[in-house]
C-alpha cells in the first residue's frame, strides 16, 4: 500500500467528522454573513449586503471590542511567556527530583472546572473581594481596586488559566536544547546570560512559537471567563459573538464578526510566526 | 605560557568516585590524550578542564595560573564535542565568529580571523552555510574552526571522530594531526580508539576505573606496557597464566617460553600477553626466537588480515593475525606449524591483576 493511501486512511476518521461537523457548517454561515438582518423581522431573503462587514471597521463600539480582544490576545500572551519561561526552565534544568512534582502542578489547574476557577477569581477580585480586603485592611489604598469588569480583571484570569498551556510547550521546547551547545558557547566565553540570549532563547523559538500561538488563539475565542470576569458591559468579541447569536438573533452580524476574528487571527499568527522564525534563523 | 598541570584530581558523586587522584603534566605545545574504556573517568577530566564540571578536590593550572574555580567562559579553553554541538540557528561564519565576537574582535579583523580558521579545516567559502546543509565529517570541521579561531591556551577534543564513519574517521584524523602540528596548541585528547590515540598524541594516559594506568609515549605503551591493564587493553593480546620456573614462564600446558625481560622471581603466578600481530607462522621452525610447534584450530579471513586460532600443546590456544598477502595466509585448518615467537615481544605482568 502506498504511503499516500496509508495517510488518507489513517486521516479519513477525524476528516470526515471535521468535515461534517465543522466545514460544512462553517461554510454555510459564509452566506448568512452577507445577509441583510432587520430588526423585529429577521433575516431579509434574497437580500445581500456587505453592511456586517463595513460595520465592524467603521461603528466604534465594534471597532473597540475588537481592538480590545486583539489587545488582550497579545498582553495574556506575553504574560504567559514571561511567566511561564522560568517555570518551564526550572522544570528541564532544575533538580530531577522536582520535576514531577513541578509539573503536575502546573496541570493541576487543569483538572478543576473552567467556571469554578472563575468564580474563584471573582471572590477574589471583586470591590469586596480577598484582594481588596486585604489591601485596605493593611492600610495600603484607601478606596477598592477596580480589578474586575475591565483588562486588568480578564487579563489575570486568562493568564491564569492558559499559563499550563504555554508552560507544556516550553518545557518540551527546553528539553529539546542540546546541553552541549550551551557548554560550547561557555567554553567560547558566554557569560550564562549570554549562553541564554544568544544560544537557549532562540534555540527554544519553536515552543514559543507553538505555545504562543495555542495561548492567543484560546484566549481570543474564550468565552466563560470574559463574561464572568468582565460581566454583561465589558465584552470582547467571543462575548459578542455569543450574544449577536444567542441574544439579538443577528445571525448575519454573529458570522460577519466570527469570521473577522478568524481572519486576523490567521493573519496575526503568521506575521508573528515569521518575525520569530526570522530572529531565530529558522527561516 | 599554557601547560596544563592537574594536580590530585578528583571527582566524586555521592559515594561513587569516577576519577580517583590524577595528577597529570602536559607541556606546552603537546598532544596528549586520555584513552580508556567508557566510564574509567576521562570525559570527566577533560571537563574539569573546560570548567564544565567543577572537582572535588585538585587544582587545574594552566601556564602557571590556577583555573579551577573559574566558570568556563573565564578560562581560554577551545572544545570540540561528539556531538559537534555547534549552534544550529547561526551560519558556518557566525559560528566561527561567535568565540570572537567574545573576545571583542569586529569588522574586518573578525572577517579575516573567521576566513583563516575556516581556511585551517578547509571549508573556505562554507561561512553563509547553516550547519545542517553540510556532512558530518564538515560539521565536526566547523567544530574545530570554531574552537581554533579565538586561539585557546588548550585545545580539549571530547572523542571528536566517534560520530563519523570509519573511512571519514581515517581522514580527520590526519587532518587533526596537521592542524595541530602546526598550530602548536596545546591538546588534551579524550578517546577510547587505541589506533587514534597511538597515532595522533606525543604521549598517551591510559587510565581505568578513574586512575592513571601508564602515562608514557605511544611505543612505550604498546611495547612496555606497564600494568596488566593496558597490555589487555592496548593492540590484540593473547593473555594466557603461566607460572615462573627457574627464568623462565611455564604455561598451563606445560609450554615453556623464555622472555627477555622477566622480573618477576621464580614460583610466581604472572600473565603472559603475546600479541597477535607480533607473531609469525611458518612450516618449517624459524631461526629467530621460538619456535613453538601447534596446529590451526580456525582460520578467519578479514580483508587486510587473516586470523589464526592456533592450539600450542594441549591446553593453550593462541590468535595469530598475518597480513593476508603474506606467505602464511592459506592455511587451512588442521595443518601443522610452527608459531615463532621473538623473546621481546612476550610481555610478562604479575598476575591476579584486572
Amino acid at each position: 500500500m502506498s504511503s499516500l493511501r496509508t495517510g488518507a486512511l489513517l486521516l479519513s476518521p477525524l476528516l470526515f467528522v471535521l468535515v461534517a461537523a465543522f466545514v460544512v457548517p462553517l461554510l454555510l454561515l459564509v452566506p448568512t454573513s452577507f445577509q441583510e438582518y432587520r430588526p423585529g423581522h429577521g433575516i431579509v431573503p434574497d437580500a445581500w449586503t456587505m453592511v456586517n462587514y463595513v460595520r465592524i471597521f467603521t461603528d466604534d463600539f465594534y471597532l473597540e471590542v475588537v481592538l480590545r480582544t486583539i489587545g488582550l490576545g497579545v498582553a495574556v500572551t506575553l504574560s504567559c511567556l514571561l511567566l511561564g519561561y522560568p517555570v518551564a526552565y526550572l522544570i528541564v534544568r532544575g533538580n530531577p527530583r522536582w520535576r514531577l512534582p513541578l509539573t503536575l502542578l502546573v496541570i493541576f489547574p487543569l483538572m478543576l472546572n473552567l467556571v469554578v476557577r472563575s468564580f474563584g477569581w471573582i471572590v477574589l477580585l471583586t470591590n469586596r473581594g480577598v484582594v481588596n480586603n486585604l489591601l485596605i485592611d493593611l492600610g495600603l489604598i484607601g478606596q477598592p481596586l477596580k480589578l474586575m469588569f475591565n483588562t486588568t480583571g480578564l487579563l489575570i484570569g486568562l493568564t491564569h488559566i492558559y499559563l499550563p498551556f504555554m508552560v507544556l510547550m516550553l518545557v518540551a521546547a527546553l528539553q529539546n536544547v542540546p546541553r552541549d551547545v550551551e557548554a560550547a558557547a561557555a567554553t567560547l566565553g558566554s557569560s550564562r546570560l549570554h549562553v541564554f540570549r544568544a544560544v537557549t532563547l532562540p534555540l527554544t523559538a519553536p515552543g514559543i512559537i507553538a505555545g504562543s500561538i495555542l495561548v492567543f488563539v484560546l484566549t481570543i475565542s474564550a468565552l466563560v471567563t470574559p463574561r464572568m470576569l468582565g460581566g454583561p458591559t465589558y465584552q470582547v468579541m467571543a462575548t459578542l459573538i455569543y450574544d449577536e447569536y444567542m441574544q439579538l438573533l443577528d445571525w448575519p452580524s454573529g458570522s460577519a464578526l466570527s469570521f473577522a476574528l478568524a481572519i486576523s487571527t490567521i493573519l496575526i499568527i503568521w506575521i508573528s510566526s515569521r518575525m520569530t522564525k526570522r530572529w531565530a534563523g529558522l527561516a | 605560557m599554557s601547560n596544563v598541570s592537574l594536580r590530585h584530581l578528583v571527582k566524586r558523586y555521592g559515594k561513587v568516585s569516577v576519577v580517583r587522584d590524577v595528577s597529570l603534566e602536559i607541556a606546552e605545545g603537546e598532544f596528549v590524550s586520555l584513552l580508556g574504556p567508557s566510564g574509567c573517568g576521562k570525559t570527566t577530566i577533560l571537563r574539569m578542564v573546560a570548567g564544565l564540571i567543577e572537582p572535588s578536590d585538585g587544582t587545574i593550572t594552566v601556564g602557571g595560573r590556577d583555573i579551577t574555580r573559574l566558570p568556563p567562559n573565564k578560562r581560554n579553553v577551545g572544545l570540540v564535542f561528539q556531538s559537534y554541538a555547534l549552534f544550529p540557528h547561526m551560519t558556518v561564519f557566525e559560528n566561527v565568529a561567535f568565540g570572537l565576537r567574545r573576545k571583542g574582535e569586529n569588522g574586518p579583523a573578525l572577517q579575516a580571523r573567521v576566513e583563516e580558521a575556516l581556511a585551517l579545516v578547509r571549508l573556505a567559502g562554507y561561512g553563509e552555510r547553516y550547519p545542517r546543509q553540510l556532512s558530518g565529517g564538515q560539521q565536526q570541521r566547523v567544530a574545530m574552526a570554531r574552537a581554533i579561531a579565538p586561539r585557546p591556551s588548550v585545545l580539549l577534543f571530547d572523542e571528536p571522530l566517534s560520530n563519523l564513519d570509519a573511512k571519514l574517521r581515517d581522514e580527520m584524523q590526519i587532518e587533526l594531526k596537521r592542524l595541530q602540528r602546526d598550530l602548536k596548541i596545546t591538546t588534551l585528547f579524550v578517546t577510547h580508539d587505541q589506533a587514534e590515540a597511538l597515532s595522533l598524541s606525543d604521549r598517551v594516559c591510559v587510565m581505568n576505573d578513574g586512575i592513571i594506568q601508564q602515562f608514557a609515549s605511544p611505543e612505550e605503551i604498546y611495547h612496555r606496557p606497564a600494568t596488566a591493564f593496558v597490555a589487555g587493553f592496548i593492540g590484540k593480546p593473547n593473555r594466557l597464566s603461566a607460572t615462573v620456573r627457574g627464568g623462565a614462564v611455564e604455561l598451563a600446558g606445560g609450554l615453556v617460553l623464555h622472555p627477555t625481560n622477566l622480573a618477576a622471581k621464580d614460583g610466581e603466578a604472572v600473565e603472559v600477553f603475546i600479541r597477535q600481530e607480533a607473531v609469525t607462522l611458518s612450516r618449517t621452525a624459524g631461526t629467530e626466537g621460538e619456535a613453538v610447534p601447534g596446529t590451526i584450530a580456525l582460520r578467519s579471513f578479514s580483508g587486510a588480515q587473516v586470523q589464526y586460532v592456533v592450539r600450542l600443546g594441549a591446553s593453550s590456544e593462541i590468535v595469530v593475525e598475518v597480513p593476508s598477502s603474506g606467505e602464511a595466509s592459506n592455511l587451512s585448518q588442521g595443518d601443522a606449524l610452527f608459531v615463532n615467537i621473538r623473546p621481546q615481544d612476550i610481555i610478562t605482568l604479575p598476575g591476579g591483576q584486572a
